[in-house]
């Protein structure tokens, strides 16, 4: 195999016919030929020029040949030479082969040997390059793997990681700017950026408008971008067709077939002059994307860097991916534990026994999403100078810990007020300034009923939804329509009472959204008009234990196998 | 989708579309408290493409209305869909503010009082 570049031969002797005879062979053989009449003329003309071979007499006026060989061998250990002898130099030849010269060939010489001797002689110095070179690409690349590896070994933390890994990345490639992106489950999320905004990264997109952070992040493949002659960009998609162009070309680049990306603000075009898109891949998944843009000259007029980039990335990525499972795993650590504290905050709010009171046959129940809702509900008692029990049903806006915590404040104040407030309509006037106040941005359903005795209900309506009530008579369902304004919109809201006559047989029942907005597997939602079929369809002589885990019943089952969303909440009272 | 923006004659036209929850609703508070601190308080919300909304959603308009309400400034519905008519309605939202079937009825009732 030919090499690309003409190899050059320093041919030295003091004979004139020698030289102009191994010149001419030499270059019908297709090498470029020098000559020199002496070891100092040799040595000149080793200082500035370089050569691949010295082929040179043993004995010359001015020095032997083994000083000369000492002297080549001082300015480059590794170039070959080639010693020629007469017969009466053998003994010289062989120390000079000791002292490094690479072969000797007596005078007069056959063709043959003095071509397959140069041959030899250069295809050597060739290799011993090639690995010198290799060599110190490996110790760069076990460098990089060393540090890199350090760094993995240390750090869990995510950004940490990340932060680390660019810095290196943007060393390698001699470049300024660069960024890290990582995969989520759609699209993408700036992680770390060095020399950019994060909000500026989306620098190109593709014929059609696509984004080119969104293709490359999507497929996990390196890409290089590159600023033409000519002011447009061309693009790579592969990053070992980047590496073979690169390699191939020798620091020219060739623009390969492929879309072409346009840079989405031209005003900028000066500044960007390349961008080099590297995945970060484990066997399962594109975990991220690397960007470099403008790689410095040297950087870029070395084919390597692009290797050592996909070095760092395929050595990282499974490191980075554990750094952001671990991240992953605490969030929702710390989620499950929210939860769990919402939770117990709600069931601690909520009356731990159903009350008995007179006349009302009385069953409630909050079902939490899993994600608590902020429903409740509570049962007041009766007071000591004849004022009645009541019960109250509510929905805080919002979810988990927040929720709960006003839905504390809430059972909190309404206790308070109930203590020395007569009527519903006075404590939820009451409520409402004071959640106006408080929460200025949060709307709050609420439902107060006082529970008289005579089968009479005196109930406020605060923007809650209306209640059923199915007549013991006749069995039809009918709403309680009337309401008031929901609670935390205007502090001076008027709340009016209604009053309830009920009769013996009849049924009430009070509920939260959590149930009509209940959905099924396949979409549906529960609805009104299912409720109302519910109650329709109760026996008078039901309890409201039995009907309310019944209507439990009926919500489990057709909200089976979709996740509750909401707090499903209700009070049913049956009227003795 | 995010909402689209718009001013006619010194209100500006909020359009939303899709659902109203929790994530919409945070994200276009903050939009809208900076257009209300920038003056901008007299605001139609225009609701005729929006499926659903959450108790979050609700909350939206209720803070809208306080906040545009405490500077003299005004909030209107437009064209809301049957289901969250319903939800507007028990929660008597339309005591507070107006809710209106047409643009140039929206437009008027926000200009009002001005």
């Amino acid at each position: 195999m030919m090499p690309a570049v003409t190899e050059r031969v320093l041919v030295v002797d003091d004979e004139i016919g020698i030289r102009d005879m191994l010149a001419l062979t030499l270059r019908r053989y297709g090498y470029a030929v020098a000559t020199a009449d002496s070891a100092a003329t040799a040595l000149d003309q080793l200082q500035t020029a370089a050569y691949n071979l010295v082929l040179s007499d043993i004995q010359m006026p001015d020095s032997n040949g083994l000083e000369l060989l000492a002297r080549i061998k001082a300015i480059d250990s590794d170039l070959p030479v080639v010693i020629m002898t007469a017969f009466s130099s053998v003994d010289i030849a062989i120390e000079a082969l000791n002292r490094g010269a690479f072969a000797y060939i007596n005078k007069p010489f056959k063709t043959e040997e003095l071509r397959s001797t140069v041959r030899n002689a250069l295809d050597k110095y060739r290799i011993v390059r090639d690995n010198r070179k290799l060599l110190a690409r490996l110790e760069t690349s076990h460098h990089i793997l060393q540090q890199v590896g350090l760094m993995i070994r240390s750090l869990t933390d995510l950004e940490q990681l990340l932060t680390v890994l660019l810095e290196q990345m943007l060393f390698i490639s001699g470049a300024e700017v660069g960024a890290i992106i990582l995969k989520e489950e759609t699209g993408y999320s700036v992680r770390t950026t060095f020399g950019i905004p994060p909000t500026h990264l989306d620098l190109f997109q593709l014929p059609g408008g696509e984004s080119l952070l969104d293709r490359l992040i999507a497929d996990g493949r390196p890409g290089v971008v590159m600023r033409m002659p000519d002011g447009g960009y061309r693009f790579t998609p592969s990053g070992q067709e980047a590496l073979d162009t690169f390699i191939a070309a020798a620091g020219v680049v060739a623009a390969a077939p492929g879309a072409q990306p346009v840079l989405r603000n031209p005003q900028i075009r000066a500044e960007v002059g390349n961008a080099v898109y590297i995945p970060f891949k484990t066997a399962e998944r594109t975990v991220g994307l690397a960007m470099i843009c403008n790689t410095s000259d040297r950087a870029s007029e070395t084919p390597a860097f692009i290797a050592d980039l996909l070095l760092v990335t395929n050595y990282s990525a499974l490191a980075l991916e554990r750094a952001r499972l671990f991240t992953v795993a605490l969030e929702k650590e710390k989620l499950d534990h929210e939860l769990r504290l919402a939770q117990e905050i709600q069931r601690k709010l909520l009356p731990a026994a159903l009350p008995a009171i007179p006349g009302y046959d009385i069953y409630a129940v909050c079902r939490p999403a899993r994600l608590v809702g902020g429903d409740y509900f509570d049962f007041l008692p009766a007071g000591e100078s004849g004022r009645s029990p009541a019960l109250l049903i509510t929905d805080v806006q919002g979810k988990g810990i927040p929720a709960a915590l006003v839905m504390a404040q809430v059972a909190a104040a309404v206790r308070a007020y109930h203590e020395y407030l007569d009527s519903p309509a006075a404590i939820v006037a009451r409520l409402n300034r004071f959640m106006s106040e408080t929460h200025d941005d949060m709307l709050q359903p609420f439902l107060m009923a006082a529970l008289d005795p005579g089968r009479r209900l005196r109930l406020v309506n605060a923007g809650h939804l209306h209640p059923l009530v199915r007549s013991g008579r006749d069995g039809r369902v009918r709403a309680l329509e009337r309401n008031n304004m929901i609670l935390g919109l205007d502090p001076d809201a008027v709340y009016r009472e209604q009053e309830i006559m009920l009769a013996a047989g009849d049924l009430v029942l009070f509920y939260t959204d959590g149930v009509t907005d209940l959905h099924s597997d396949g979409g549906a939602e529960f609805g009104r008009e299912r409720l109302i079929d519910f109650m329709e369809s109760r026996r008078p002589e039901h309890t409201a234990a039995e009907i309310g885990r019944e209507l439990l019943a009926t919500l489990t089952r057709f909200g089976q196998g979709v996740e509750q969303f909401d707090d499903i909440t209700f009070i049913l009272l049956r009227i003795a | 989708m995010e909402p689209v923006i718009r001013e006619v004659d010194g209100v500006t036209i909020i359009e939303f579309s899709g659902e109203l929850k929790a994530r919409e609703s945070q994200a276009a508070k903050d939009q809208l408290l900076a257009l209300i601190a920038a003056g901008k308080t007299r605001l139609v919300f225009n609701l005729a493409a929006v499926g659903f909304m959450s108790s979050a959603g609700l909350g939206l308009l209720g803070v809208t209305h306080k906040q545009v309400a405490a500077q003299g400034g005004k909030l209107v519905l437009l064209k809301p869909q049957e289901k969250i008519r319903e939800v507007i309605s028990i929660a008597r939202l339309q005591d507070v503010l107006t809710v209106a079937d047409d643009e140039t009825a929206a437009l008027a009732a926000a200009r009002a009082g001005a």
